[in-house]
């Protein structure tokens, strides 16, 4: 009902505005005009008067049973308007109460809209009592935006997290600091949005199969390019200066082939958000947090507790130990490059599904990423997540006191203060030296 | 370091060479051979350019605004096609090269300009975005060339030091603000957040629809600032939500299907709250939203309707249009380059740029290319009108009027027309 009638009103401003521009653009003249409501709705009988800016009168008007008023005036200038609050009915107040009159200016040719904003009145009343209110309320609202931006920070940590284990495994064991880690998790998502859309198929099966692609994918670039190299005895500096040329290269080939804008998957947009006490959120954000949780467990316990592990942890700790007491370490570099691609594919459908595909949706989370991991501590894989939680939370919380453009200061900040105190990163361990 | 120097010297050699050679290889593309250019002076000593009228079309095919290029690049095709089979201009048939402008984020548009000003390009049409276009407009016009954009709405525009060569057919965002705040006032929200691009663009317009809100009577509880390359806007969100605003002006280009998901996650969708778009995100949703996703957002976008026949004409150059929006700025901005390069009888920028104005207003009225230029060659005045509006340019290159379009978003996530405001700026 309330639909058809905005739509209905919506119409008939439309004929009118229509109508009248047709002919010459604004032959009606200018003017001053408002609708008064109170809680929707319409007050009536309360006078307005609109005055020159040199105090001379030009008009006066009171409300009709819809709560309209209008006054013309005769030429394009600056007037006062006043409502006159004697008139208005008894329970109805204005809400800001100092502002009974407004000086306005009314441009060539339009009718200008005024708004006096109504209240029962009581509510717009000053007072101690009130003032309490207001300030214990003002409290419970930032303890509800603190729960929600801690929830959101929870969200984003978790996301980096996925990502930020991969670049510390590659660390750990290879040496190389994989600035393309980004794109990895882009392609995970662009796979599985080729998957989604032009295959038609379920995002929960694209998800899998896309996760499955780009593991395929780190263990061709492990087997075909960075094993190679590394063979080659390419400097580390170097391999770092060719990871940025590979993250350029791959995020502009994803630019040629789905274009710069922001894309969805077919299923899961736009979510209708509910409330978890202070929190709202979207089922999708929840399954997301529970999936990335139950992945960095998987990985975290695969790592302790099998012997894949224990040998991956071996040759972060020293490969050429780890080679001599028998440990294949190019076999358990390809195995890490393999997961650590898959995980950050996982991460890139996550991220495009709580939030939206772009071709730098991966760049815009990698500087967070190596965050996390250097303020983990350098190579450890629970350093890196520990390190991403912290990161993601501050970023969403710090906006509390300083303006969101600003948001990832924050992190950096807290990147700083601890690599001053701790150098090693907050897991890592003292290097030695000599 | 000895050692080095020999190399460095052999490195800058090679470099130069190249540079050179590229520069041959530009020279060859461009549609005007470098000697005809002397000849044409010593012809006409009050002329510089070379003869022929290159347009260069500097204008998203990628990047946040890429939903605005097609009706953009459309509305410059079907004007050098009309002005072509009018018989060009002085002459010679107008040559026109499409480049991309990208977006803030990437630095394609510098890389377009260069290859443009190497194809001796005489105006150049272009950006959409403001934040694009101040990042070119000083290369542009250093290089004496026309810099004309179809779209750029930031007020900064107004008092840049352009050197006299900036114009454009969109009008300064003082309009827009004033129009978007006063629908806002108009539907009865007194509480009003606004959420903006940290760019020229979004800084400039949500000022002006604060400066509209608080004048006519409402309040700005939130005007929040988001950086367009975040990872999300849940941060962003929040801040607006903790102000509890009854109507949002929600200032975006592409990130719109990012902040949208957002507000509806934290119970400020569309339903709960008014939402109001701008020319930046103002788009066919219908591909991104499930249906009913954006019902009821308003959004206004500076131009007036296309007409039915401008419509049909702009279809038969490109048959893909989804809607117009900017497609008659880019078309009047064409003709308008065009016929001043007539009425100065010479297509260099400054002589375009010193006639354009004059064209624009005070004269007998006409309404595209062809009948203007029978006019001009009787030796009259002319007055060009566009489809776009009057266009009648300030001194400093914006139109002084201006209709902005109102539009309402129905299930389809499709948004129709509701009224134009027409306006002024002083």
């Amino acid at each position: 009902m309330r639909r058809a009638v905005i739509a209905f009103t919506a119409f008939l401003g439309g004929l009118v505005i229509l109508l009248t521009s047709s002919a010459t653009a604004w032959a009606e003249g200018e003017g001053l005009r408002g609708t008064l409501q109170s809680q929707g709705q319409p007050v009536q009988g309360v006078k307005i008067t609109v005055v020159t800016e040199a105090d001379a009168p030009i008009g006066e008007a009171k409300s009709d049973a819809e709560g309209k008023w209008e006054i013309p005036v005769p030429k394009a200038a600056t007037y006062k308007v006043t409502l006159d609050q004697a008139t208005l009915p008894a329970g109805v107040a204005l809400k800001f109460k100092d502002r009974t009159s407004l000086t306005l200016q009314v441009f060539e040719g339009s009718k200008r809209n005024v708004l006096f904003p109504l209240v029962p009145a009581g509510a717009a009343q000053g007072g101690a009592d009130q003032g309490g209110a207001a300030s214990s309320a003002d409290e419970s609202t930032f303890w509800d935006e603190f729960a929600q931006l801690a929830f959101e920070g929870l969200n984003l940590g978790l996301v980096i997290a996925l990502g930020a284990m991969g670049i510390s495994l590659i660390f750990g064991t290879t040496g190389l600091t994989n600035f393309a880690h980004g794109e990895l998790l882009t392609v995970g998502a662009f796979i599985a949005y080729v998957f989604n859309t032009t295959f038609g198929l379920h995002l929960l099966l694209a998800a899998p199969l896309a996760v499955i692609v780009a593991g395929i994918f780190g263990y061709g670039q492990e087997r075909f390019f960075w094993g190679p190299l590394r063979r080659r005895k390419s400097g580390l500096i170097a391999m770092m200066i060719i990871s940025i040329g590979v993250a350029i290269f791959l995020r502009y080939l994803l630019l040629f082939l789905f274009g710069g804008e922001n894309v969805p998957y077919r299923q899961y947009v736009a979510q209708d958000g509910f409330q978890i006490g202070p929190i709202s959120t979207t089922p999708k954000s929840l399954v997301a947090m529970g999936i990335e949780i139950l992945v960095l467990i998987l990985v975290g316990s695969a790592l302790l507790f099998t012997r894949l592990g224990k040998a991956t942890r071996a040759v972060s700790d020293n490969p050429a130990l780890a080679a001599s007491s028998g440990i294949n370490v190019d076999r358990i570099v390809r195995i890490v490059w393999t997961m650590g691609a898959a995980v950050a594919g996982l991460a890139g459908v996550l991220l495009g599904t709580t939030q939206i595909l772009n071709y730098q949706m991966g760049q815009q989370v990698l500087l967070l990423m190596f965050a996390g991991v250097t303020l983990g501590g350098l190579g450890t894989a629970f350093g890196a997540l520990v390190g991403s939680l912290v990161v993601g939370v501050f970023v969403q919380v710090s906006t509390l006191w300083i303006p969101p453009e600003l948001k990832t200061v924050g992190a950096l900040a807290v990147l700083i203060i601890v690599l001053l105190l701790r150098p090693q990163g907050i897991l890592g361990r003292r290097e030695r030296i000599g | 370091m000895i050692r080095i120097a020999p190399l460095g010297r052999a490195l800058a050699v090679a470099a130069a060479a190249s540079l050179a050679l590229t520069a041959c290889g530009g020279g060859e593309d461009s549609a005007a051979p470098a000697s005809s250019a002397p000849a044409a002076e010593s012809s006409a000593p009050a002329a510089q350019g070379d003869g022929v009228l290159t347009l260069g079309a500097l204008l998203p095919q990628t990047g946040d605004l890429a939903f605005l290029g097609p009706p953009e690049f459309a509305g410059v095709k079907l004007a050098v096609q009309e002005i072509n089979d009018a018989g060009g201009v002085l002459g010679k048939p107008v040559t026109e090269i499409d480049t991309d402008s990208g977006d803030t984020k990437t630095d394609i548009a510098s890389q377009s300009v260069d290859k443009l000003l190497q194809q001796k390009a005489d105006a150049i049409i272009g950006a959409a975005s403001s934040g694009v276009s101040k990042t070119v407009i000083d290369k542009i016009t250093n290089a004496g060339v026309v810099h004309f954009s179809p779209a750029n709405t930031s007020p900064e525009f107004t008092t840049y030091n352009d050197k006299g060569l900036y114009f454009r057919t969109a009008p300064s965002d003082v309009l827009q603000g004033r129009v978007l705040g006063d629908l806002i006032i108009q539907d009865g929200s007194d509480s009003v957040a606004i959420l903006n691009r940290q760019d020229s663009y979004g800084t400039g317009l949500a000022d002006e629809v604060e400066k509209s809100v608080t004048s006519g009577g409402g309040e700005v509880v939130a005007k929040t600032a988001y950086d367009p390359a975040a990872a999300d806007f849940s941060a962003d969100v929040s801040k607006i939500k903790a102000a509890k605003p009854k109507a949002i002006a929600l200032i975006a280009f592409n990130e719109t299907t990012k902040i949208i998901p957002e507000l509806k996650k934290q119970g400020l969708g569309p339903d709960k709250v008014k939402i109001y778009f701008v020319d930046g995100n103002t788009a066919d949703y219908s591909e991104d939203f499930p249906k009913g996703t954006l019902t009821g957002i308003k959004g206004t976008i500076p131009g007036a309707a296309a007409p039915d026949e401008f419509r049909k004409k702009i279809l038969e150059v490109d048959p893909g249009l989804k809607d117009f929006t900017y497609g008659p700025e880019s078309y009047d901005a064409t003709n308008l380059i065009a016929l001043a390069a007539e009425a100065a009888q010479d297509d260099s920028g400054k002589g375009i740029a010193s006639k354009l104005v004059e064209i624009s207003k005070g004269g007998e009225k006409c309404k595209d290319f062809k009948s203007c230029l029978d006019l001009l060659k009787a030796g009259k005045d002319i007055d060009y009108d566009g489809i776009s509006g009057p266009v009648e340019f300030s001194d400093a290159g914006d139109p002084t009027e201006a209709t902005i379009g109102v539009y309402q978003y129905g299930d389809d996530n499709k948004y129709k027309n509701v009224g134009y405001q027409a306006g002024k700026i002083s």
